[in-house]
């Protein structure tokens, strides 16, 4: 798949051109993002926030933060995202 | 104390906890105070999941959104990639009807509902805008003299940028950073990435530019660079130390420090490096702080 032959919208196409010009492997990009949105279904977030993480914000007074994927789950399911 | 809802984002959350915190003091110490959302997730990211599935990137966008909305307050973020996200998703379905009603025939099915009626801005933008140079330069104790910042201001600024500076030679960081003491050099490759989505593509390229980018700041006599963007931070930061393992290829590389410009801000308002958290820096800030006498 070549970025050019996707239908992209403008404010996308930054990246899409980027890629053809600067001849990067779009078809690894698709991958590699892949990855990162099975991670924004299955926790939440693209980047697993860890344990020692979680602790530190506490530790530092920092309010917890929770990042709910059951919303998500079924979006992906209605966008056929999964 | 004036509220705002916060989103940290995921990158800050999970890498940079004591920068969230810094943030939250920093605006508290300007009479503001910062609310998060109960429940929330990846904004969500603004480069792949647009371009793999547009409709399922806005509604979970919208969706963290309406979560926001239902809090009455403006959001304020705190990373420049989910500034771009929010900012294009509520600026899309506020002016396209057809697709907002599909994505709300989509959040109602969540028991969500979109309106599109807050304010997002950048952490950046509210530092500039909402507080200014005047008042941040009254809070300064320790002018940062010596300071000479090259400013990266990351690809996803942009699009905000565009509605509050001017989007070819922006200002917003260079007048902030003059306020608090720090001479801001220019160089060539400003513009360019940082090139963090590329890492699992082709390191070599993504390497190579880095490489060329310090080069450029260190031509231009920066001794640090000061940035917004988490994602970008940890590109450079963790890039630099990269780059200094593979000393063979790329030569001696004497790293420069990579600086949010709170940390700054915090530094400039007295604190101390413990305070603001600089444990969670790849690329070492001691000798030149010291150097400025910090």
């Amino acid at each position: 798949m070549k970025a050019n032959d996707m239908q992209i919208r403008p404010l996308s196409s930054f990246y899409a051109n980027l890629f053809a010009s600067e001849n990067l492997g779009f078809d690894e990009f698709v991958e590699y993002s892949r990855e990162l949105i099975n991670n924004i279904i299955k926790i939440g977030t693209t980047v697993p926030i860890p344990d020692f993480q979680m602790e530190r914000r506490k530790s530092i007074g920092l309010p917890p933060i929770k990042f709910d994927n059951e919303e998500i789950k079924k979006i992906a399911k209605l966008t056929k995202l999964e | 104390m004036k509220e705002y809802a916060f989103f940290p984002g995921c990158t800050i959350a999970s890498r940079y906890p004591y920068y969230e915190l810094l943030v939250t003091r920093i605006l508290d110490s300007f009479g503001y105070t910062l609310k998060y959302p109960q429940t929330v997730t990846c904004c969500p990211e603004p480069v792949s999941l647009p371009i793999i599935n547009e409709i399922a990137w806005y509604s979970i966008g919208a969706r963290n959104l309406a979560i926001v909305e239902q809090m009455g307050l403006d959001l304020l973020s705190a990373c420049p990639g989910c500034t771009d996200t929010f900012l294009r998703i509520n600026n899309t379905l506020c002016s396209d009807d057809s697709l907002k009603e599909n994505v709300n025939d989509l959040l109602n099915q969540i028991g969500r509902s979109f309106k599109g009626d807050i304010k997002t801005q950048s952490l950046l933008r509210f530092l500039y805008e909402e507080i200014g140079p005047e008042a941040i330069g009254e809070k300064i104790s320790r002018p940062l003299h010596g300071l000479k910042a090259a400013i990266h201001y990351g690809c996803h600024s942009f699009e905000e940028l565009r509605e509050y500076d001017d989007v070819d030679n922006p200002k917003s960081l260079l007048v902030l950073s003059e306020v608090i003491g720090a001479e801001v050099v220019s160089y060539p490759s400003e513009k360019v990435c940082c090139l963090s989505f590329a890492n699992p593509i082709d390191r070599n390229y993504v390497l190579d530019t880095l490489h060329e980018k310090i080069q450029d700041m260190k031509r231009s006599e920066a001794n640090c660079i000061v940035l917004m963007c988490p994602t970008c931070h940890w590109q450079i930061d963790m890039g630099q130390i990269v780059l200094e393992i593979e000393e063979e290829k790329y030569g001696e590389l004497e790293p420069l420090p990579v600086f949010f410009y709170p940390e700054l801000l915090g530094l400039a308002m007295g604190m101390s490096p413990s305070d603001i958290g600089l444990k969670e820096h790849e690329v070492e800030a001691t000798e030149l702080l010291e150097s400025l006498g910090i």
